[in-house]
């Protein structure tokens, strides 16, 4: 990985990294991003999912040697800085539809007309903060751009959104950038995609939908929002398709998702922020990355003990290979979530549940026999290498014992490592007998939530939105 | 009616640097193998072994279960320990995997 | 988009073009235009290039003037992206045009381009390929070219940077030369036929352009020659013996493009043995130092009398190997003997027979059947240089028909 490379560069220990040969550019651009354009590579010929080993064998020693031996005895060429524009330079001048072609064809764009990113309707929206323009927000990887403030009111505006979602989007760009998200990870080829969760009176300030269609397009501040993030990551984080996006499918940007606080309100559950740590009285985003998601439907049944299997196998069953996030690549850092519509989370409130006990009672049935568990990591995929057991892990401190309480292949073991690691929103279709389930791509795009910061005349400003 | 656009991207942080010094050669040196648990490293490293082995007398490996994996719940953990951990084994040179 | 500038009284419209930048860019990013530069300034070259590196960092860049074509060319021109001669602006509508032509996407790559390494995309060959004039039917032979250039055993690096005056020679076989209006027959080594003239000066445009082969920075050729501005014949498919791609082992019906490394173009009008003589000059220095690999064009008069007295193309290669010598005395004399005191083995062991072979065997001579059907016994020869031995052979996929 090159990262690691790049450590031992700085280390002064000189090193080549192993490439796949569809991965040449991305490791390129990954570099140069590191600040070592000239890291050495050895590239291996092909994928090597679908080589055999004498395939493999024949190319590595075909290719592949030669490489390592070059990248550790031949100096690569002296590295030389990108030239580019300077932040918040004017790029062009031209109408609309120019603008949004021209965006387009530079690789600015979803491929959408964008609203043109003008020096007044940027103006607006650093009216909303009061950070500094020039306020560094942190530094993206892969590309290791500076997020300013700047920068997010420019492509804030691009989007579609309003000046008042500005600390929406400070808010979001701050956690995009704490390392414990993992962004540099958003380019990866299980494509996952972004779900944000907001929390807090800014849901009823900005006119959030939290209602039916929750999780559809059709409202400003849900909509416009999830697009900025994918405009945010395309041209701050540097993510382009082809290039350091590798996403074999991908999604496109989900749409905002905000609770239904009121109904929190009335069953004394917590909000996602607050179960992620957030006490304050302050709005609050929560991203986190999923690889998909379904609908649960129909849930039928009055009573928990009726309504928790479907529940659960819904979250055993989208969860599936992203064990590998419980035990094996990471430890416990699976968090599936599930969005139950207010009805569900009533019905279960008012048989005495609080939501930590939904918790225990899902982590009790989302199970799989441990078999199954093992197919996912070690055979159907080779994503914890080695053909690992349950026990093997557990052994290597890779697993929570209680994946090897016995050696039956046919004993249930969960999917999540936590009853409290089931993350669990209340959102939709307040009438409607359905939940929705998310699976999570783990420590790639890790729950990461921000405060909102809201400047001092914020009322009064949003007094003025509202009379605009 | 025309209208001036700003540029949307951010400014790129890192100034390039140089690269470490290369060896002259690899024979007698001592090369630590890093490994992200992905993509057939496990095969591909003692591949390289036994060919690198072959042509340079007197290399020698120091494994990649040694460093731990680069890629996972540990790995900033991992790369924060790196570079003492090369200094533990005497590491002249690294092969880092895999890219793909 | 139409607008309206200021004239001398009447209002002038101003037009604009949408043009995709030719220039390269390394996998890592870097501009290539940015080394240009400093190496066009520490050589005193700005005048030619007085725009070098000033351009928008972009993929694209918007033409607004009244005469945008103009405008284009001069800026172009000043950055330092044109062969001297007038280019077509290579538009977002002409590039999307070029690239529907294969079935590979825009930003697929086919390899960086050696010194400077930008990468050659399909979309960064067709913005070329659009200045140097390509109909979109061409571009499936320019990216065989682009391919063929690409191997190593082509040696980039080593054309772009030699101070020699080496130019590539790009043949191509089978039934798409005469399908693509690719010259074989009256003046196929001269100007008139678009194909000929735009497939070699697209090569050449990428390997400035994208690979920074900028004359006197980068490039250090003494005096160049004609052929860097284009070199690209068809070779005839009615001649007396099997075309080249056959002879290499495709099928008849395949295409190919074969490229060669030619230190020069000399026309000759005679026989073999003037044909030979020729060979056995200075000329071929740099092939018999570096082992080269040499083509020989044949017009059809001459072939058809070879192969009526029996001769097959290999008889003809046989026939030049043993009649292509250089007397020792002379090679003695020669300004490389001299500058250059290791040669090849079978130089050295030939040494005492007192004349020497231009190439290793005679297998190293390529024969072509080209040029005009007249009773006039005209040949060519192209001697090689450099390293390694070069004639690379890359098929050329049909152009895609994308509509209907």
């Amino acid at each position: 990985m090159l990262r690691a490379s790049a450590i031992a560069e700085e280390a002064g220990v000189p090193s080549v990294s192993l490439t796949c040969e569809g991965f040449i550019g991305q490791a390129a651009t990954t570099a140069t991003g590191l600040g070592l354009p000239g890291l050495p590579i050895a590239v291996v010929p092909g994928h090597v999912d679908v080589q055999t080993v004498d395939d493999l064998k024949a190319n590595v020693a075909a290719v592949t040697v030669d490489g390592v031996i070059e990248g550790l005895t031949v100096s690569p060429k002296q590295a030389v800085d990108v030239v580019e524009p300077e932040p918040g330079d004017v790029v062009f001048e031209g109408t609309a539809d120019e603008i949004t072609r021209f965006f387009y064809e530079n690789g600015w764009s979803d491929g959408l007309p964008i609203v043109p990113p003008t020096e007044a309707r940027v103006a607006e929206f650093l009216r909303f903060t009061e950070r500094d323009p020039d306020e560094e927000l942190g530094v993206l990887l892969p590309d290791k751009r500076s997020a300013t403030v700047r920068s997010v009111a420019i492509n804030g505006v691009m989007a579609g959104c309003r000046p008042e979602y500005m600390p929406v989007l400070v808010a979001l760009v701050e956690a995009m950038a704490d390392p414990r998200y993992g962004v540099e990870h958003s380019g990866n080829t299980p494509g996952a995609e972004t779900l944000i969760v907001v929390n807090g009176p800014i849901i009823r300030q900005l006119g959030f939908n939290y209602q039916q269609g929750a999780l559809r397009d059709g409202f400003q501040a849900n909509t416009s929002i999830g697009r900025f993030w994918r405009l945010y990551l395309r041209n701050v984080a540097g993510f382009l398709p082809h290039k350091t996006d590798k996403g074999t499918f991908g999604n496109t940007w989900r749409v905002v998702l905000a609770e239904n606080e009121e109904a929190l309100a009335r069953i004394g559950w917590t909000t996602i922020a607050r179960d992620q740590g957030h006490h304050g009285p302050e709005s609050a985003v929560t991203i986190s990355r999923f690889t998909g998601g379904t609908v649960l439907a129909s849930v039928f049944g009055t009573t928990p003990a009726q309504m928790m299997p479907y529940l659960a196998d819904g979250i055993a069953r989208l969860v599936a290979w992203e064990v590998m996030f419980t035990v094996g690549m990471a430890v416990g850092a699976q968090r599936p979530l599930l969005v139950l519509s207010p009805i569900l989370a009533q019905a279960l409130a008012r048989a005495g549940l609080s939501k930590q006990d939904v918790q225990r009672e899902l982590f009790t049935h989302a199970r799989i026999p441990a078999w199954k568990f093992e197919r996912y990591i070690g055979e159907w995929t080779n994503l914890v290498p080695g053909r690992p057991t349950l026990r093997d892990l557990v052994a290597r401190r890779r697993a929570a014992p209680v994946y090897a309480e016995s050696s039956d292949p046919e004993r249930l073991v969960p999917v999540v490592a936590r009853p409290e690691d089931i993350m669990i929103a209340v959102s939709g279709d307040p009438l409607r007998t359905n939940a929705y389930v998310f699976s999570h791509n783990g420590i790639l795009g890790f729950p990461t939530t921000k405060p909102i910061r809201l400047p001092g005349a914020w009322r009064a400003l949003l007094a003025e939105a509202a009379g605009r | 009616m025309l209208e001036r656009v700003l540029w949307p991207r951010g400014r790129r942080t890192v100034a390039a640097r140089p690269v470490a010094p290369r060896l002259s050669t690899l024979a007698g040196k001592t090369i630590g193998q890093l490994w992200d648990d992905l993509f057939r490293g496990d095969e591909i490293f003692p591949m390289l072994e036994a060919a690198l082995a072959e042509r340079f007398p007197g290399v020698r490996f120091v494994g990649f279960r040694t460093f731990g994996s680069t890629h996972g719940a540990e790995e900033h953990e991992v790369l924060r320990r790196l570079p003492e951990r090369m200094r533990e084994h005497g590491v002249d040179a690294i092969i880092s995997g895999m890219a793909c | 988009m139409a607008g309206a500038a200021r004239g001398g009284g009447r209002p002038l419209t101003v037009d604009a073009l949408w043009v995709v930048l030719p220039t390269g860019q390394r996998a890592s990013g870097e501009w290539i235009d940015d080394t240009l530069r400093r190496r066009a300034e520490e050589r005193g070259l700005l005048d030619r290039t007085p725009l070098a590196g000033q351009f928008p960092r972009h993929r694209v860049e918007v033409v607004r003037a009244v005469d945008p074509v103009q405008e284009v060319n001069a800026r172009f021109e000043a950055r330092g992206w044109t062969d001297g001669l007038p280019i077509v602006p290579p538009t977002l509508g002409r590039v999307a045009a070029m690239c529907a032509t294969t079935m590979r996407a825009p930003s697929d790559a086919l390899g960086e381009v050696e010194p400077l390494r930008g990468v050659a995309t399909v979309e960064k060959v067709a913005a070329n390929a659009v200045m140097a004039g390509c109909h979109s039917a061409h571009f499936p032979v320019v990216l065989a070219a682009v391919e063929a250039a690409l191997d190593p055993a082509f040696n980039m690096r080593g054309v772009q940077t030699t101070d020699e005056n080496v130019a590539p020679l790009v043949v191509v076989s089978g039934p798409l030369a005469a399908g693509l209006g690719i010259n074989a027959g009256f003046g196929a080594l001269g100007p008139g036929w678009r194909a000929n003239a735009a497939i070699g000066r697209a090569l050449r445009l990428v390997m400035v352009n994208v690979g920074g082969g900028w004359p006197g920075a980068v490039s250090l050729a003494g005096l160049a020659q004609p052929a860097r501005y284009t070199l690209c014949l068809g070779e005839r498919d009615d001649g007396p013996w099997p075309s080249l791609h056959v002879e290499l082992g495709y099928r008849a019906e395949q295409s190919t493009v074969t490229l060669f490394r030619a230190e020069a173009t000399i026309t000759v009008t005679g026989g073999l043995a003037e044909l030979a003589s020729v060979m056995a000059s200075a000329a071929s220095a740099f092939t018999m130092r570096y082992e080269g690999r040499v083509a020989v064009v044949i017009a059809p008069f001459v072939a058809r009398r070879l192969a009526a007295d029996g001769w097959s193309k290999d008889d003809v290669r046989r026939a030049l190997y043993k009649e292509a010598r250089v007397p020792v005395s002379a090679w003695h004399q020669w300004w490389l003997r001299a500058t250059a005191p290791e040669w090849p083995a079978w130089v050295r062991a030939a040494e005492a027979t007192g004349a020497l072979p231009v190439v290793k065997t005679p297998d190293d001579i390529t024969v072509l059947v080209a040029g005009a059907d007249l009773a006039i016994p005209q040949l060519a020869y192209f001697p090689s240089w450099g390293f390694p031995p070069c004639r690379v052979t890359r098929e050329i996929a049909p152009a895609v028909d994308l509509v209907g």
